[in-house]
């Protein structure tokens, strides 16, 4: 199906000091380019540039589809995004045109594969009935719909029947990722971050915290007496672009 | 043909180049083959070693960094990388590669008079959280970070504070329509430097 038609836009986060945060969702729209599925395919991001205005100045289409590049609903996709869009609106780019907003893409029920794809990805002959998996995201009192949106992926892993066990864990709340040696009873534990960047807390933050040096990733890493792995955040994986495709779709 | 394809394709049609912020375009002539538009540094105009971008990825991975390997989050900032250059014959990919580099600057052109401007009243109030006391900046200090930052950081005419370009023959100008979130994050560290 294609939508020539139809303006595809990611909208992220971004960051004025960390070059990481927007390489997942530039990643992701240069593969969705490449499928020619939509007649433009461009990123736009709140702390960094491109900015929203700067991309509805490029839109040449009258259809416009917006899908958050976003694991839950919350403040941005609430109140930002619809507040930079009406913003760009004003400026007169998008007059006449049809603004679509999607559900964030973590809250697509097939993202429970591309969790299940980067654990696979991380242990591709290990059995992973026999392992415990903790679902690590930052958790903030600020957002209930973070934890909820985590929880509600550990259940679908759950019920995915992969593992011999699902926790979830976190940054900022309980259960908190230090204490994964009491949250997950086995010998061998796969932890896989909730993020969609491997930014600060991904890749440094939650490292340390596990008892790993920052930067650390993979495994098997061997810390008083327990096995574990760390997988990759989920932003960059080539399963993510079939769901941001099909979400776009969805609401096309 | 949109607009903003139509407005390049006039502009380049002499045949002249033309710069736009640290870039140079030109349209070249293949004797009877379609033209084909060159895009590099304007201090590389001499240069035949140039490695060449062959898509629209690569084009976003070079303005990313400067050619210290720096960060470069205001893309209208003055160290855009060299040693590059983009090929293209069609005008609407040109169009993109553009976009790319300078974001959203042909369409500030192509609009003309109809260009709207976003006043610091209007960016200022839609801030939430850490950047919501910037509302409260005087208009001094408003002035006062736009000659400070703007002028210094970004060769963008930063059009949403009253500046005007000057013209200037065979460039074409670099105009800003909104204060960006790297003024806005500066603006926060001049103003509550112990907020971050």
């Amino acid at each position: 199906m294609t939508h020539r038609d139809t303006t595809l836009i990611l909208a992220a986060h971004g960051s004025t000091v960390n070059a990481d945060s927007s390489r997942p969702a530039m990643w992701q729209a240069a593969r969705l380019r490449a499928l020619r599925r939509f007649a433009q395919v461009l990123c736009a991001f709140w702390k960094e540039e491109p900015t929203f205005h700067q991309v509805f100045a490029q839109v040449e289409t009258n259809s416009v589809v917006i899908v958050p590049f976003f694991l839950a609903e919350g403040y941005f996709t609430r109140t930002v995004l619809p507040q930079e869009v009406q913003a760009a609106i004003t400026q007169g780019w998008g007059q006449g045109k049809s603004v679509r907003f999607t559900n964030p893409v973590g809250t697509h029920p097939r993202i429970t594969e591309v969790l299940l794809a980067r654990a696979r990805e991380m242990l591709p002959t290990e059995n992973l009935s026999s392992l415990e998996c903790i679902l690590v995201a930052h958790g903030t009192e600020l957002n209930a719909n973070s934890r909820s949106a985590t929880e509600a992926q550990a259940e679908a892993l759950h019920q995915s029947q992969t593992f011999r066990r699902v926790h979830t864990a976190f940054m900022e709340e309980a259960p908190n990722i230090r204490d994964w040696r009491t949250i997950s009873q086995s010998p061998t534990t796969l932890v896989l971050p909730f993020f969609l960047s491997d930014g600060l807390h991904a890749r440094e933050d939650i490292p340390q915290m596990m008892g790993l040096a920052p930067g650390t990733w993979g495994g098997p890493h061997q810390i008083d007496g327990r096995t574990l792995f760390y997988g990759e955040s989920l932003g960059m994986a080539p399963e993510l672009t079939d769901v941001l495709l099909q979400q776009a779709e969805d609401f096309s | 043909m949109t607009p903003i394809q139509t407005f390049l394709q006039r502009t380049l049609s002499s045949g002249s180049p033309w710069l736009i912020g640290q870039v140079v375009l030109h349209r070249l002539r293949h004797g009877q083959a379609a033209s084909i538009y060159d895009v590099r540094h304007e201090l590389d105009r001499d240069r035949r070693d140039l490695r060449r971008l062959n898509s629209l990825s690569e084009v976003e991975e070079m303005v990313r960094w400067t050619d210290h390997s720096e960060y470069r989050p205001i893309k209208g900032a003055p160290n855009l990388a060299t040693g590059w250059r983009v090929e293209v014959s069609q005008i609407a990919v040109l169009v993109e590669v553009l976009h790319v580099i300078y974001p959203g600057c042909l369409a500030y052109l192509a609009a003309g008079q109809a260009r709207i401007d976003t006043p610091w009243e209007a960016t200022l109030g839609r801030q939430r959280g850490r950047l919501r006391p910037l509302i409260e900046l005087s208009p001094e200090v408003r002035t006062d970070l736009v000659r400070t930052f703007c002028d210094r950081q970004c060769l963008r005419t930063p059009c949403w504070a009253g500046a005007a370009p000057s013209p200037q023959a065979g460039r074409l100008p670099l105009l800003c329509t909104e204060a960006c979130p790297a003024l806005l994050e500066h603006a926060l560290r001049q103003c509550q430097p112990d907020s971050e």
